[in-house]
């Protein structure tokens, strides 16, 4: 049922109707540049990559068929462009280790980690801004404690305890069922 | 207790982020222990932060959207255009495929003779929005279904003794001669009768107006509220009937003026904008917003021809008369230019 009325938003979308661009675009985009990231290891060309993507959804309508699930017409598509990029890179600059790296890694893993990405992604950016602030000091800035407390002039204390909300809330956020999804895969990964 | 879960959430971003010492790593492994629920926290704040290893902040997110949103939109006006041009070949003969069926089904029903069936089967053919339609009847007739118009016949009694359709909306008729079975097209307002000919009916619901042009042949007209009186048309006439004020005019016109749509063609001659943005808003099926109202008046002296391209018109407006347009959705706004 759901996949049904994906799809009516995948050929409303080619027909024109800017509330099915926003449905697909709110569920996928960001997914899919982790995703895309994870062949190029650049998440700008990744954005744009992606974004390329959605723009053929309206200009190229007529050839698109979905085949299966509009998840992997998207995947899939993303997929076979970011090879494509690799590729290119490939005969200019010899052979990327990237694609070498990613090889192996099976479609269905990456994809679940990409949407896991996703999902803790939505979540930091769902967090108090005090608390954002600081998390992403630590986490992406590489900043210690003492670092961010001096830099904006709070109690170190604070950052521990925010940094404890922080990690917190986006624990509570992720659902038991992605949780499922994680230990099966943690467990494949060490099997 | 509270104070203590906290104090365990800071212990493990802590530890987690590399901002522990030795006491607090050894705290926390004493924690774990204590039962496997702890030790499963622990094992998912990790996944959580080794997953969180890439941020794109909302702005970044929105910003990528809207500037998707964008080109979309400029996208949307290629897809108006393209509306009217995918009535290609396949659409028209799905569109004809069922009529014919049902033409082919009533043939093999007549020749087993087994035609005494009372019972209606309705048979309707619906242009949508931005498709003209066209099908042939059993009888060889060709029809021509404007946009948003629908036509509908009964099969089980079609060409049996007379050729009876009803319409809503405009089409336009080539009707195969056969002076025993006449062929009558009812409309709310009124009937047309006629024999073998080329014409176009007009009467689409909520307008006041029902009209018909005759190309060729002769047609007799008969409206429901004086039936006595039939009127006889001549090739190249036009009648225009106001349902409000009960006018009838009958003029002569270049008729190919009024049938020129069923070949994605419009003409106009000495129209308003508000003429003009009906009949676009009809085929495309969009919505036109004109700041001021007053814009609506103005007259297009002589003729204004135009050809299955929306902007093409719109550029044409523009130029003749200096009104500018900007499309947003499935809206347009026209303003005076500046």
């Amino acid at each position: 049922m759901r996949n049904q009325s994906e799809l009516a938003s995948f050929e409303n979308i080619k027909n024109g109707d800017n509330a099915a661009f926003n449905i697909l675009f709110d569920k996928y985009y960001v997914a899919l540049c982790f995703y895309a990231n994870k062949y190029l290891k650049d998440i700008d060309l990744a954005r744009s990559l992606v974004q390329q993507v959605f723009v053929d959804l309206w200009t190229k309508r007529e050839k698109i068929v979905v085949s299966t699930s509009v998840k992997s017409y998207f995947y899939n598509t993303v997929r076979n462009r970011c090879i494509d990029v690799l590729r290119k890179e490939k005969a200019t600059a010899g052979l990327p280790k990237s694609l070498e790296n990613i090889g192996h890694a099976p479609f269905r893993d990456l994809v679940e980690e990409a949407e896991l990405n996703d999902r803790i992604n939505a979540s930091i950016n769902q967090l108090p801004e005090k608390c954002r602030e600081i998390f992403l000091l630590c986490r992406f800035e590489g900043l210690k404690y003492s670092e961010i407390a001096e830099k904006l002039g709070i109690s170190v204390k604070t950052v521990e305890m925010q940094m404890g909300i922080a990690l917190k809330k986006l624990r509570d956020s992720l659902s038991d069922y992605l949780m499922v999804n994680l230990l099966v895969y943690v467990f494949s990964k060490k099997s | 207790m509270k104070q203590n879960r906290k104090h365990i959430d800071s212990l493990i971003a802590k530890i987690i982020s590399g901002n522990a010492n030795s006491e607090d790593i050894r705290e926390l492994e004493e924690w774990e222990k204590v039962s496997s629920k702890n030790e499963k926290l622990v094992k998912k704040s990790r996944k959580v932060w080794e997953n969180g290893y890439l941020h794109l902040p909302e702005k970044v997110i929105q910003s990528d959207k809207s500037d998707l949103s964008q080109s979309f939109n400029q996208h949307l006006f290629d897809q108006i255009q393209r509306i009217k041009r995918k009535t290609n070949l396949y659409k028209l003969a799905a569109i004809l495929a069922f009529p014919i069926a049902l033409a082919l089904g009533f043939y093999i029903s007549y020749v087993a003779g087994n035609l005494e069936n009372n019972t209606a089967q309705l048979t309707q053919v619906t242009s949508p929005k931005g498709h003209v339609s066209k099908c042939v009847l059993p009888d060889g007739t060709h029809v021509w279904v404007n946009t948003g118009s629908t036509i509908t016949y009964d099969i089980s009694r079609f060409n049996k003794n007379s050729r009876e359709i009803s319409l809503e909306g405009e089409a336009y008729f080539e009707v195969t001669s056969d002076i025993d079975k006449p062929f009558k097209v009812t409309t709310p307002v009124a009937t047309v009768n006629v024999t073998g000919t080329a014409f176009n009916v007009m009467a689409y619901p909520g307008e006041n107006n029902f009209e018909t042009v005759l190309a060729e042949g002769s047609i007799f007209l008969q409206f429901k509220q004086d039936a006595e009186n039939i009127i006889t048309i001549k090739p190249g006439d036009r009648v225009v009937y106001n349902q409000l004020t009960g006018n009838l005019t009958v003029g002569e016109v270049d008729a190919a003026m009024f049938t020129s749509w069923r070949n994605g063609e419009l003409l106009f001659k000495d129209a308003t904008l508000n003429d003009l943005i009906t009949e676009l808003e009809r085929i495309y099926d969009i919505k036109f917003h004109l700041q001021p109202q007053e814009l609506g008046d103005f007259r297009f002296r002589g003729m204004f021809s135009y050809n299955n391209n929306l902007i093409e018109a719109l550029e044409k407006i523009k130029r003749t008369s200096g009104i500018d347009y900007y499309i947003e959705n499935k809206e347009v706004k026209l303003h005076k230019m500046k």
